[in-house]
């Protein structure tokens, strides 16, 4: 098996590791590692924004962003965090501004901002409706102007850790299907969500959970996986993101009445409540039958924004529209249903993004420190990733200062080796069909509306098909560009995410942002004020619970 | 329930001694695409296919593939119900590392070489605000910004299919990306991208039409390239110089070496009895008038056989393509002014179609003219039109007893007459009336003959490379003839094959002009 040794691996090139990577490069040997090629990573397809409180279109400040992203979070968020990234992500925009993004801007010159679920006030910074394209291009241009080392389309399978303290990484190189054992002194992992667990998502076929699911089998604590964003408007059928822009320039949900619905369950924010709020509506609507000719999904009107404000502030809304749904959303209403969205959840890490393994951080979607607690805000997992992108970055420099190479886990790499092998040789299971049941299984009984049978049986299911998943095969036998065993690979990680989800789920006997149990339809601070922390140890998974750390807002009853 | 072939292209480079396709069927449903049905087969038919793909909403840029030989994302392109075959090959220009997989590096490398980030003279301070920029400036930079780098248009690349010096469009977008951004400080970007082959593009739009994502990558950002490059006085290069003093001598690119067909004929040209069905005012274009005169006088002849009445202006000029291709376009003036009064004239007199014969005429009065009218206040009281177009669209043409010609034959189908915005089925639906014609299709149809956008005159070998290309794919497709109707084109191969047979190889190639062939057919 090769080797190969850096001071700082960083798994990912979205924009969390792609930044992370940009700060612990400045001085150190750091490479990145990613199965896809870094412009191909899923932050591209971000349309709406990203949030700072820059006050150019109203008097905000970074406690007001806060205080929105607290109660956005139905005070799950752990605030400490929440004012770190409060308080950081305006430099970070204007340094991501320095290095040559084109945001949109305000006839005077400044950043224009626009509305979004959640914000008090327009604090939404953007690039027309590509706003993620946008960022990652522009972190993409720095990599290739600092030079930094990115093995791209090495897939990242295991975490070798000893004594809890982080040793390497084993990946293999799709191009040839060799496997390699990465050492470094330190690794950050920024993977990303893990979306495809459920079979109605936002997200790319890349977004499987990988780092979740390494770190949480490396002994690493995972945290509030129950936490699942679903969004309110994607596209029937392919459940392409529209984004949440479209409400935030104007655009409104209609039912099959004809009924701006939202007046009733949102009084003032109406289409502009936080997600889980305005998502549940639409499913009260559609289970009440007023989906549109009684289907699943509800109408997206943009027709009064007119076309020009359309292909001005909306164009990739108004092209996804009409390429991937045959609609001219001048014209005519976009049909819109729910999906899988957002992981709040993810691997636990103090607020310098260090993991409870030595040497191991993790930052993006797949971290939980915790900025969005029970409900993320739009427009702020883009700056999470670039606040804490760059966090993971310097702490990493600061923890390897005193840190020499590590030695080599042979045994424990051999046996990552054979697990790998062992696909090639194993029974009939179908990794397609057995990815299809999970994902159907956890929107049926992990999705927006959950309880505790639903959640119960979830859970076995998962449980079923993991034991049956030891029994799928890879029947490609060819190692060059294996998509197959990078498949079967990845239904391995979604099998972990998806029962740490359902786990979290059973777990929680309330209703809290984006968790709603019906058996237990209220928040209840006097008892799950607490983060679900989840830790595999002597061979299961171990369950603790961690308060919340309040430290700004006193929580309180979440209207809008 | 419907079913739809796929005809893939499949190499395992462990086992395969060459790629071979393979052919797969997929039941039709509701708003399939390409990405759906690769899935499909993935899943319930054979597992060991492989194609890249992420978000399947056409942003990431993973599953760019070659759909009927056209570079595109597969997650884009919808397959409609009466599709019966789809034929899919990984993009051109890269090595294949499996199946639909290929290595892009060569496309990253490109795209490397011209600083692909922000260049900024550290003089300022990063401050705790952004940087004040007006939206206006930030406009041009923001248009081109939104290519996903999937390597589409790098595999569609005529240029790059002869030239792999060549940057290729993308890295030309990203050039102008940057070189328009008030922030940018590398005052250098421009003539690298001379150097790195801004002129070696015959703007035949090929690239264009390959995006996804819409890039005017020809007009937006090659010619305006060109057009900066001008203006820095990086170009036009020497060549283009030679070019653009001929036409300024003589009013046309090539030389009055025999008598003008505008001489030859009378003004007005009526030679049938009774009413005119239409009367045209006809722009011939320098070449046809100075060097093919028999097409010039095929059209008339197809036009008295139609009942149109022929108006033949002798004191039109230049339509000014060159100067537009190569960037001069602050010499367009006299052009449009000369050639627009004239026109408006006739307008006057109730003379309101300008039919144009050569493509490169019709495409520059059609998308460049407008404009500038407008920048000089010069009204367009009339309508410009192509012959061909003419033909199909304007008029009940005459095919009543059109003489047989046994011929197989491809239609060559001129870049410029696909700017024009005209579909190449009105041509090949034109040719086919002619009756013995058998018309041979190469499935894509951008091939470039080399002669557009000013590379004969700068990079002639280039241009004669492209040449010989078309016309050998049109020999691998077993047809020994092309037919065209753009002047450029057909100068372009006879060129070829004129220094081919001088050197005595033997190409047993003919090069047949559309309008020669239509009138002939009408001699009885
Ligand atoms: C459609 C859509 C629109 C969105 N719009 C917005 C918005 O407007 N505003 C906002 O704030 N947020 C938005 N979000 C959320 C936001 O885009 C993401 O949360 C954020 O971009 C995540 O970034 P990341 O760097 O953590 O992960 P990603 O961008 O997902 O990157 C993950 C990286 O990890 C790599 N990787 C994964 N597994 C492995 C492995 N096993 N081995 C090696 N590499 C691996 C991948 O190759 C990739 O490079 C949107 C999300 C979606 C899906
Ligand atoms: S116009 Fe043709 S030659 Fe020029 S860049 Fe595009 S495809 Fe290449
Ligand atoms: S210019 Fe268009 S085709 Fe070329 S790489 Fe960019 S998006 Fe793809
Ligand atoms: S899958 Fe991302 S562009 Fe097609």
């Amino acid at each position: 098996m090769e080797i190969i040794t850096h001071d700082i691996i960083i798994i990912g090139a979205g924009l969390a590791g792609q930044m992370a990577a940009l700060a612990a490069s400045q001085s150190s040997d750091t490479a990145i590692v990613s199965k896809v090629h870094p412009i191909r990573s899923h932050s591209g397809a971000a349309q709406g924004g990203i949030n700072a409180s820059f006050g150019n279109v109203s008097d905000d400040d970074w406690e007001k962003h806060a205080f929105d992203t607290a109660k956005g979070s139905d005070y799950l968020a752990d605030q400490d965090a929440v004012e770190i990234l409060c308080k950081n992500i305006t430099s970070r925009i204007v340094e991501i501004d320095h290095f040559g993004a084109i945001f949109d801007r305000m006839p005077d010159g400044r950043l224009a901002q626009r509305p979004f679920g959640g914000g008090s006030f327009p604090r939404t910074c953007y690039a027309g409706d590509a706003t993620g394209h946008e960022m990652l291009n522009t972190l993409y241009e720095q990599l290739i102007k600092n030079n930094v080392r990115v093995y791209e389309e090495w897939l990242t399978t295991s975490l070798m850790v000893e004594n809890n303290e982080y040793k390497g990484v084993l990946a293999i190189n799709l191009k040839t299907g060799e496997t390699a054992y990465f050492r470094s002194k330190a690794v950050i992992v920024a993977t990303g969500g893990c979306g495809r667990v459920f079979e109605r998502t936002t997200n790319s076929h890349q977004s499987t959970g990988d780092g979740i699911s390494m770190a949480y089998r490396a002994g690493a604590q995972v945290c509030d996986m129950e936490f699942v964003q679903f969004h309110p408007t994607t596209l029937v059928g392919t459940n392409i993101l529209i984004s949440e822009a479209a409400r935030g320039e104007g655009g409104f949900l209609m039912n099959s009445e004809n009924k701006r619905f939202m007046e009733s369950y949102a009084p003032s924010a109406k289409e502009l409540a936080p997600r889980d709020i305005v998502v549940r509506s639409i499913q009260t609507e559609i289970e009440k039958g007023r989906g549109i000719s009684g289907g699943e999904f509800v109408w997206l009107d943009l027709t009064s924004l007119g076309s020009e404000k359309l292909m001005e502030k909306l164009p990739q809304v108004y092209k996804l529209a009409k390429d991937f749904a045959n609609v001219d959303a001048a014209q005519d209403c976009i049909p819109v249903q729910s999906a899988q969205h957002y992981t709040m959840g993810g691997i636990r890490t103090n607020n310098n993004c260090e993991s409870s393994i030595k040497g191991l951080l993790a930052c993006g979607e797949c971290a939980c420190v915790s900025v969005h607690g029970a409900n993320r805000l739009g427009g702020n997992s883009l700056a999470e990733t670039l606040v804490f992108g760059k966090i993971a970055g310097e702490r990493a420099l600061e923890y390897i200062r005193k840190k020499g190479t590590p030695g080599i886990q042979r045994e424990a790499a051999e046996k990552e080796e054979e697990r790998i092998n062992h696909l090639f040789r194993s029974g009939d299971e179908s990794v397609p069909e057995l990815r299809k049941e999970l994902q159907n299984i956890m929107w049926e009984r992990a999705g927006i509306f959950r309880n505790e049978s639903d959640s119960r049986e979830a859970l076995k299911a998962v449980k079923t098909l993991k034991k049956r998943y030891s029994n799928a095969g890879v029947k490609d036998s060819c190692r060059i560009f294996n998509t197959d065993l990078m498949q079967a690979i990845e239904l391995g990680f979604l099998l972990d995410n998806a029962e740490l989800i359902a786990q979290g789920a059973l777990l929680r006997r309330e209703s809290r942002g984006s968790h709603f149990r019906t058996d237990f339809p209220q928040r209840d601070d006097k008892n799950w004020l607490t983060h679900t922390i989840i830790a595999f140890k002597d061979g299961k998974p171990q369950v603790t619970f961690e308060p919340v750390r309040i430290t700004l807002f006193k929580p309180e009853a979440r209207k809008y | 329930m419907t079913e739809i072939k796929l005809i893939i292209f499949r190499y395992d480079p462990s086992k395969d001694e060459k790629p071979h396709y393979e052919t797969y069927t997929v039941p039709w449903r509701q708003r399939l695409t390409v990405l759906d049905a690769l899935n499909y087969i993935k899943e319930n038919i054979d597992s060991s296919i492989s194609f890249r793909q992420g978000c399947r909403s056409a942003i990431c840029g993973s599953c760019a593939v070659r759909i009927e030989k056209r570079g595109c994302l597969a997650c884009k392109t919808t397959i409609g119900e009466e599709t019966r075959e789809i034929t899919i090959d990984p993009l051109n220009h890269y090595k294949v590392i499996r199946d639909l997989v290929v290595d892009l590096e060569p496309f990253y490398e490109r795209m490397k070489q011209i600083q692909p980030y922000l260049v900024r003279n550290n003089t300022i301070a990063m401050t705790t605000k952004e940087m004040l920029i007006k939206p206006e400036d930030l406009a041009e930079a923001k248009n081109l910004r939104d290519c996903i780098l999937c390597g589409s248009c790098f595999s569609d690349c005529n240029t790059l299919d002869v030239d792999n010096t060549f940057c290729g469009p993308a890295a030309l977008v990203k050039t102008l990306r940057f070189a328009s951004d008030p922030r940018d400080n590398n005052e250098g970007r421009l003539a690298q991208a001379v150097e790195l082959g801004l002129y070696k593009c015959p703007v035949d739009q090929e690239c264009e039409f390959a995006c996804p994502k819409e890039i005017n990558i020809r007009r937006g950002a090659i010619e305006r390239l060109r057009y900066l490059a001008v203006q820095k006085e990086l170009a036009p290069l020497p060549e283009h110089k030679k070019l653009i003093n001929s036409v300024l001598d003589s009013g046309g690119i090539v030389p009055v070496k025999a008598k003008p067909a505008t001489e030859m004929f009378p003004e007005y040209i009526k030679e049938f009895d009774g009413e005119p069905q239409a009367e045209v005012l006809l722009y011939l274009g320098c070449i046809i008038n100075r060097r093919k005169q028999n097409v010039a006088a095929a059209i008339i002849n197809i036009f008295q056989n139609n009942r149109i009445a022929v108006h033949l202006p002798g004191k039109v000029t230049c339509c000014g393509s060159p100067f537009m291709r190569i960037g001069q376009r602050d010499s367009m003036r006299p052009f449009v002014e000369k050639n627009f009064s004239i026109f408006n004239d006739y307008a006057a007199r109730g003379i309101t179609d300008v039919v144009t014969s050569c493509s490169g005429c019709n495409s520059t009065f059609r998308h460049d003219f407008p404009k500038l009218a407008k920048e000089f206040d010069i009204p367009m009281n009339f309508r410009i039109f192509d012959v061909g177009e003419y033909m199909y669209e304007k008029i009940a043409l005459n095919v009543k007893g059109l003489k047989k010609t046994n011929i197989r034959a491809m239609y060559h189908y001129p870049c410029h007459i696909r700017a024009s915005g005209l579909a190449e089925d009105i041509y090949i639906d034109l040719i086919q009336r002619i009756p013995g014609v058998e018309l041979v299709k190469v499935p894509k149809s951008g091939y470039c003959c080399g002669g557009g956008g000013g590379v004969r005159a700068a990079f002639p070998e280039l241009a004669d490379r492209l040449a010989v290309r078309r016309i050998e794919i049109a020999k691998e497709s077993g047809v020994d003839t092309l037919i065209t109707n753009c002047p450029f084109c057909v100068l372009s191969f006879e060129r070829v094959l004129g220094m081919k047979e001088e050197r005595g190889e033997k190409m047993g190639f003919r090069i047949i002009d559309f309008y020669e062939m239509f009138s002939e057919a009408y001699s009885i």
